[in-house]
Protein backbone atom coordinates (compact mmCIF):
# COMPACT_ATOMS: atom_id res chain seq x y z
CA UNK A 1 0.00 0.00 0.00
CA UNK A 2 2.76 2.35 1.01
CA UNK A 3 4.56 1.48 -2.23
CA UNK A 4 1.44 2.30 -4.22
CA UNK A 5 0.99 5.65 -2.49
CA UNK A 6 4.64 6.58 -2.98
CA UNK A 7 4.62 5.59 -6.67
CA UNK A 8 1.45 7.65 -7.19
CA UNK A 9 3.12 10.69 -5.67
CA UNK A 10 6.15 10.04 -7.88
CA UNK A 11 3.95 9.89 -10.96
CA UNK A 12 2.19 13.09 -9.96
CA UNK A 13 5.58 14.76 -9.84
CA UNK A 14 6.97 13.26 -13.03
CA UNK A 15 3.99 13.79 -15.35
CA UNK A 16 3.98 17.62 -15.15
CA UNK A 17 7.76 17.71 -15.63
CA UNK A 18 7.42 15.43 -18.66
CA UNK A 19 4.66 17.60 -20.11
CA UNK A 20 6.74 20.71 -19.57
CA UNK A 21 9.64 19.09 -21.39
CA UNK A 22 7.41 18.11 -24.31
CA UNK A 23 6.10 21.67 -24.67
CA UNK A 24 9.70 22.95 -24.59
CA UNK A 25 10.61 20.94 -27.71
CA UNK A 26 10.01 23.21 -30.66
CA UNK A 27 10.00 21.92 -34.19
CA UNK A 28 12.60 23.50 -36.47
CA UNK A 29 11.18 25.11 -39.62
CA UNK A 30 11.47 22.83 -42.63
CA UNK A 31 11.88 25.77 -45.01
CA UNK A 32 13.30 29.27 -44.98
CA UNK A 33 10.77 31.59 -43.38
CA UNK A 34 10.71 34.23 -46.09
CA UNK A 35 9.06 37.58 -45.54
CA UNK A 36 7.74 39.73 -48.38
CA UNK A 37 7.24 43.18 -46.88
CA UNK A 38 10.43 45.26 -46.57
CA UNK A 39 9.03 47.59 -43.90
CA UNK A 40 8.04 44.62 -41.76
CA UNK A 41 11.47 43.06 -42.35
CA UNK A 42 13.34 46.19 -41.26
CA UNK A 43 11.24 46.35 -38.07
CA UNK A 44 11.86 42.65 -37.34
CA UNK A 45 15.58 42.95 -38.08
CA UNK A 46 15.93 46.01 -35.87
CA UNK A 47 14.15 44.43 -32.93
CA UNK A 48 16.00 41.09 -33.35
CA UNK A 49 19.38 42.74 -33.99
CA UNK A 50 19.84 40.57 -37.08
CA UNK A 51 20.92 41.42 -40.61
CA UNK A 52 18.57 41.07 -43.56
CA UNK A 53 19.02 38.57 -46.37
CA UNK A 54 17.31 39.90 -49.49
CA UNK A 55 16.78 37.44 -52.34
CA UNK A 56 15.71 38.91 -55.66
CA UNK A 57 14.02 36.31 -57.83
CA UNK A 58 12.35 36.15 -61.19
CA UNK A 59 9.13 34.11 -61.13
CA UNK A 60 9.00 31.35 -63.75
CA UNK B 1 18.16 28.54 -55.73
CA UNK B 2 14.59 27.63 -54.82
CA UNK B 3 14.92 24.07 -56.08
CA UNK B 4 18.50 23.19 -55.05
CA UNK B 5 20.08 25.48 -52.46
CA UNK B 6 17.20 26.83 -50.38
CA UNK B 7 15.68 23.39 -49.59
CA UNK B 8 19.04 22.25 -48.14
CA UNK B 9 18.59 21.74 -44.40
CA UNK B 10 21.90 23.38 -43.47
CA UNK B 11 20.96 26.45 -45.54
CA UNK B 12 17.47 26.59 -43.99
CA UNK B 13 18.92 26.36 -40.50
CA UNK B 14 21.67 28.91 -41.12
CA UNK B 15 19.43 31.53 -42.73
CA UNK B 16 16.57 31.18 -40.24
CA UNK B 17 18.99 31.52 -37.33
CA UNK B 18 21.16 34.36 -38.62
CA UNK B 19 19.00 36.54 -40.83
CA UNK B 20 15.59 38.04 -41.34
CA UNK B 21 15.06 36.75 -44.90
CA UNK B 22 12.94 38.43 -47.55
CA UNK B 23 12.19 37.31 -51.10
CA UNK B 24 11.62 40.04 -53.63
CA UNK B 25 9.79 39.38 -56.90
CA UNK B 26 11.53 41.53 -59.51
CA UNK B 27 8.34 41.75 -61.58
CA UNK B 28 6.36 43.40 -58.81
CA UNK B 29 9.00 45.22 -56.73
CA UNK B 30 10.52 47.70 -59.13
CA UNK B 31 11.23 50.16 -56.32
CA UNK B 32 13.54 47.70 -54.52
CA UNK B 33 15.06 46.60 -57.80
CA UNK B 34 15.97 50.20 -58.53
CA UNK B 35 17.08 51.04 -55.01
CA UNK B 36 19.52 48.14 -54.86
CA UNK B 37 20.57 48.33 -58.56
CA UNK B 38 19.68 44.72 -59.28
CA UNK B 39 19.70 43.75 -62.95
CA UNK B 40 20.14 39.98 -62.83
CA UNK B 41 18.82 37.11 -60.76
CA UNK B 42 19.44 35.37 -58.54
CA UNK B 43 20.84 38.26 -56.55
CA UNK B 44 21.19 37.81 -52.81
CA UNK B 45 22.04 40.85 -50.75
CA UNK B 46 23.21 41.06 -47.17
CA UNK B 47 21.87 44.21 -45.55
CA UNK B 48 22.18 45.52 -42.05
CA UNK B 49 19.03 45.85 -39.97
CA UNK B 50 18.41 49.32 -41.42
CA UNK B 51 18.50 48.08 -45.00
CA UNK B 52 21.99 49.24 -45.99
CA UNK B 53 23.72 46.81 -48.34
CA UNK B 54 27.10 45.36 -47.36
CA UNK B 55 27.54 42.30 -49.56
CA UNK B 56 25.94 40.63 -52.53
CA UNK B 57 26.03 37.28 -54.25
CA UNK B 58 25.06 37.24 -57.91
CA UNK B 59 24.26 34.00 -59.71
CA UNK B 60 23.43 30.52 -58.50
CA UNK B 61 25.53 28.82 -55.83
CA UNK B 62 25.19 25.31 -54.38
CA UNK B 63 24.84 25.04 -50.61
CA UNK B 64 28.51 24.15 -49.98
CA UNK B 65 29.55 27.47 -51.53
CA UNK B 66 26.51 29.47 -50.48
CA UNK B 67 26.89 29.07 -46.71
CA UNK B 68 30.57 30.16 -46.67
CA UNK B 69 29.63 33.12 -48.87
CA UNK B 70 26.97 34.15 -46.35
CA UNK B 71 29.42 33.84 -43.48
CA UNK B 72 31.99 35.77 -45.48
CA UNK B 73 29.42 38.48 -46.14
CA UNK B 74 28.72 38.80 -42.43
CA UNK B 75 32.45 39.05 -41.81
CA UNK B 76 32.82 41.78 -44.42
CA UNK B 77 29.88 43.67 -42.95
CA UNK B 78 31.38 43.51 -39.45
CA UNK B 79 34.73 44.65 -40.84
CA UNK B 80 33.21 47.61 -42.64
CA UNK B 81 31.32 48.57 -39.49
CA UNK B 82 34.56 48.47 -37.49
CA UNK B 83 33.60 45.45 -35.38
CA UNK B 84 36.97 43.75 -35.89
CA UNK B 85 36.46 41.07 -33.25
CA UNK B 86 33.28 39.85 -34.92
CA UNK B 87 34.80 40.23 -38.39
CA UNK B 88 37.83 38.11 -37.53
CA UNK B 89 35.63 35.51 -35.88
CA UNK B 90 33.31 35.16 -38.91
CA UNK B 91 36.20 35.12 -41.37
CA UNK B 92 38.08 32.48 -39.37
CA UNK B 93 35.01 30.24 -39.49
CA UNK B 94 35.03 30.47 -43.29
CA UNK B 95 38.74 29.58 -43.44
CA UNK B 96 38.59 26.78 -40.86
CA UNK B 97 35.26 25.21 -41.78
CA UNK B 98 35.21 25.72 -45.55
CA UNK B 99 38.90 25.79 -46.56
CA UNK B 100 38.16 24.55 -50.07
CA UNK B 101 35.44 27.09 -50.78
CA UNK B 102 36.02 30.06 -53.06
CA UNK B 103 35.29 32.31 -50.09
CA UNK B 104 38.25 30.95 -48.09
CA UNK B 105 41.15 32.83 -49.76
CA UNK B 106 39.10 36.03 -49.75
CA UNK B 107 38.36 35.47 -46.07
CA UNK B 108 42.08 34.96 -45.41
CA UNK B 109 42.85 38.28 -47.12
CA UNK B 110 40.25 40.23 -45.15
CA UNK B 111 41.18 38.46 -41.91
CA UNK B 112 44.62 40.02 -42.29
CA UNK B 113 43.03 43.41 -42.83
CA UNK B 114 40.73 42.95 -39.84
CA UNK B 115 43.58 41.89 -37.55
CA UNK B 116 45.66 44.82 -38.77
CA UNK B 117 42.83 47.30 -38.25
CA UNK B 118 42.33 45.95 -34.73
CA UNK B 119 45.99 46.00 -33.70
CA UNK B 120 47.82 48.28 -36.18
CA UNK B 121 50.37 45.49 -36.21
CA UNK B 122 51.85 44.94 -39.68
CA UNK B 123 53.03 41.48 -38.66
CA UNK B 124 49.40 40.41 -38.18
CA UNK B 125 48.60 41.53 -41.69
CA UNK B 126 51.62 39.86 -43.27
CA UNK B 127 51.13 36.69 -41.28
CA UNK B 128 47.57 36.29 -42.57
CA UNK B 129 48.56 37.16 -46.10
CA UNK B 130 51.47 34.71 -46.03
CA UNK B 131 48.88 31.98 -45.51
CA UNK B 132 47.28 32.94 -48.83
CA UNK B 133 50.60 32.47 -50.63
CA UNK B 134 50.96 29.07 -48.95
CA UNK B 135 47.40 27.71 -49.13
CA UNK B 136 45.91 29.48 -52.15
CA UNK B 137 48.87 30.29 -54.43
CA UNK B 138 46.74 30.18 -57.59
CA UNK B 139 43.97 32.45 -56.34
CA UNK B 140 43.56 36.06 -57.34
CA UNK B 141 44.11 36.85 -53.65
CA UNK B 142 47.68 35.55 -53.94
CA UNK B 143 48.21 38.08 -56.73
CA UNK B 144 46.76 40.82 -54.53
CA UNK B 145 49.27 40.18 -51.75
CA UNK B 146 52.26 39.22 -53.93
CA UNK B 147 53.71 42.75 -53.72
CA UNK B 148 54.30 42.25 -49.99
CA UNK B 149 56.61 39.22 -50.30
Amino acid sequence: MLEFVLSSFALLGIIPIGMALVTEIKEEPTAIVWESDIEKVVKKATSAGKPILMDFFSPT
Amino acid sequence: MDTVTYPNTAVIDYINKNFIPIQVNIKTSVDLLTKYRVFWTPAILILDSRGTEYYRIEGFLPSDEFIPQLKFGLGRMALEKGDYKKASSELKVVIDTYPKSDAAPAAQYWLGVSDYKATHNTDALLSAWREIMKDYPNSIWAHKVSFAF
